[in-house]
């Protein structure tokens, strides 16, 4: 016997309900086990104080309603089939034998699987979470070290983008003019927004850039306030 | 041949307020590290005849004085000294007699823009030609005799006392001119710009999207044009001269003054506002142009107004 069997037997041995194979298996088990000796001197202390609990009689009606339903239960157990009633003999003598068969078969699965996937040289790497939670992390680090020198670049960059913004408005007014004038004058207006477009291309970052973006807007203002000298000739 | 001075002439000045350490630097109340310096630039040769200048971290203020050197003091913040080591003023003198400075911020460990700045102020020989550049800066120019080329970008440049030509350009910084006695040429992307007293042969401002002001001007041909602004000018027209005004979606409000006389061309999407007493005026249907004739004949100038989409009214003074 060992200790998940004594702990199985242990109530019934108390209550004097084992043969004397089992008795005798049990009492050899508590002489050599402390832990199960401890187990079964609480299960007698229990016992013992249920014993001086003051006895309570039940109700008259109690009992009645009890043996009712036990005679229905045997009277249905009556009327099963042989085959039912065997499977059910069968289940309530292999449970104690299966729930542990059971588990033991579970963790060894678990265990076969777990040893496959470490094994699988092709396995797809799994999701993790903390080193995403980390890179999002970083990137706050990286706002707070941002440096003058990066927020002067940005700032030639937002020039940029505005006088590109400015002249994209200036030359749809500008080409509102245009539509009314020559066509010689359309195209002076074209080569000369090409020619200062090109500056803007080609002019280093800085002053050289700004000062092209200057002549560009400011040619296209022109126009677009309908002067006729910009356009090249009498309208 | 081009001589390094910065390092040789940087000297280091008086700390302005707070503990001051032996570098010469200090600690103001909101505990950043400002510096004071002075930087002299000597001719080399030749008298220093022009100056160049940029500062895109901070202020920049020009002064001309009587004196044939440069002075520059710089004034320089940061949040820690290793930082304030990172600023840096580069002055390069050119045989020919000209002059470029230009701060820099050196690499180093990170510091946000808001934390650093170098402001300078620049004193220059009265009859130094002056080329100046600022980022968000002021751009400031007083008391030079050589006109100024002056260029911003956020930042506003204010120009007083100035004798010479002045053009000077901005992208989003207004721009402000007091008695400038020269030509006068000035562009401005998004912002307004304010004249006072300007006198010289030619006064062009021009503005994308915002408000021109023009008062005491009495240049001989003016030329002022908004796309999306106001224009207001009081004007004193100078015989045989010329104006233009043009708003295409702005009003534009023009006051005359002086005794010479004018033929005028007007012309208005909105509503259109001329003196009584001309000697002549007439509307020509087809382009709803209104001429009219002020004063006397002889050597009268030449005033075209118009306001495609805005109103606009045109006035004497008496």
């Amino acid at each position: 016997m060992n200790c998940r069997e004594l702990t199985a037997s242990v109530t019934a041995y108390l209550d004097g309900e084992l043969d004397d194979a089992e008795a005798s298996a049990c009492r050899g088990h508590l002489r050599t086990c402390p832990a199960c000796r401890t187990l079964a001197a609480d299960e007698a202390a229990v016992r013992d104080g249920l014993a001086d609990l003051e006895r309570v009689e039940p109700p008259a009606a109690l009992w009645s309603a009890i043996s009712a339903r036990l005679g229905e239960a045997e009277i249905a157990d009556s009327q099963r089939a042989p085959a039912a009633r065997w499977w059910s003999r069968l289940v309530a003598r292999v449970r104690p034998v299966l729930v542990p068969v059971g588990l033991t078969a579970s963790a060894c699965a678990i265990a076969i699987i777990v040893v496959q996937v470490r094994r699988s040289p092709a396995r797809e790497p799994l999701p993790i979470v903390v080193p995403a939670m980390q890179e999002v992390a970083r990137p706050s680090v990286r706002i707070a070290l941002r440096d003058a020198s990066d927020e002067l670049a940005d700032e030639q960059r937002r020039i940029d983008d505005k006088f590109r913004d400015t002249a994209a408005d200036l030359l749809e007014l500008a080409r509102g003019e245009i539509a009314h004038a020559s066509p010689g004058q359309a195209r002076q207006f074209a080569l000369e927004v090409a020619r200062h477009e090109k500056a803007v291309l080609y002019a280093p970052a800085g002053r050289e850039r700004e000062r092209a973006w200057h002549v560009l807007t400011a040619y296209l203002e022109t126009v677009a306030i309908g002067d006729r000298l910009a356009l090249g000739g009498d309208r | 041949m081009k001589a390094l001075l910065a390092a040789a002439l940087l000297m280091v000045a008086s700390a302005a307020s707070g503990a001051r350490a032996d570098d010469g630097t200090a600690r103001d109340g909101d505990g950043e590290v400002v510096e004071h310096a002075q930087l002299t630039v000597l001719p080399q040769g030749v008298a220093i005849g022009a100056v160049v200048i940029e500062n895109l971290m901070g202020d920049l203020r020009i002064e001309g004085h009587d004196g044939d050197t440069v002075s520059i003091i710089v004034v320089k913040h940061a949040p820690d000294p290793g930082t304030l080591k990172r600023l840096r003023v580069t002055a390069v003198s050119d045989p020919d007699g000209k002059v470029r400075l230009a701060t820099l911020l050196n690499p180093g460990a990170s510091a946000a823009l808001h934390t650093v700045r170098m402001d300078l102020t620049i004193l220059v020989p009265r009859n130094a030609r002056i080329e100046g550049r600022v980022g968000s800066g002021r751009l400031e120019v007083r008391n030079v005799d050589a006109g100024a080329d002056l260029d911003a970008g956020a930042g506003q440049i204010l120009v007083r006392n100035v004798a010479g030509v002045v053009q000077a350009r901005s992208l989003d910084g207004s721009q402000r001119f007091e008695e400038v006695f020269g030509s006068l040429e000035s562009h401005a992307v998004d912002a307004d710009v304010a004249i006072d007293t300007v006198r010289g042969a030619t006064l062009t401002a021009q503005v994308y999207q915002g408000d021109i002001d023009g008062q005491r001007v009495s240049s001989r041909q003016v030329r002022m044009t908004a796309v999306r602004g106001d224009i207001r000018l009081d004007a004193e027209p100078q015989a045989g001269g010329a104006m233009m005004i043009t708003s295409l979606r702005g009003n534009v409000d023009v006051r005359l003054r002086g005794g010479v006389g004018t033929a005028v061309q007007a012309r208005a999407g909105g509503t259109l506002t001329m003196p009584d007493g001309a000697t002549s005026a007439g509307e020509r249907a087809a382009d709803r142009w209104v001429d009219a004739q002020f004063g006397p004949r002889r050597s009268r100038a030449s005033v075209r107004i118009e306001s495609r989409f805005g109103d606009l009214a045109f006035s004497l003074a008496q």
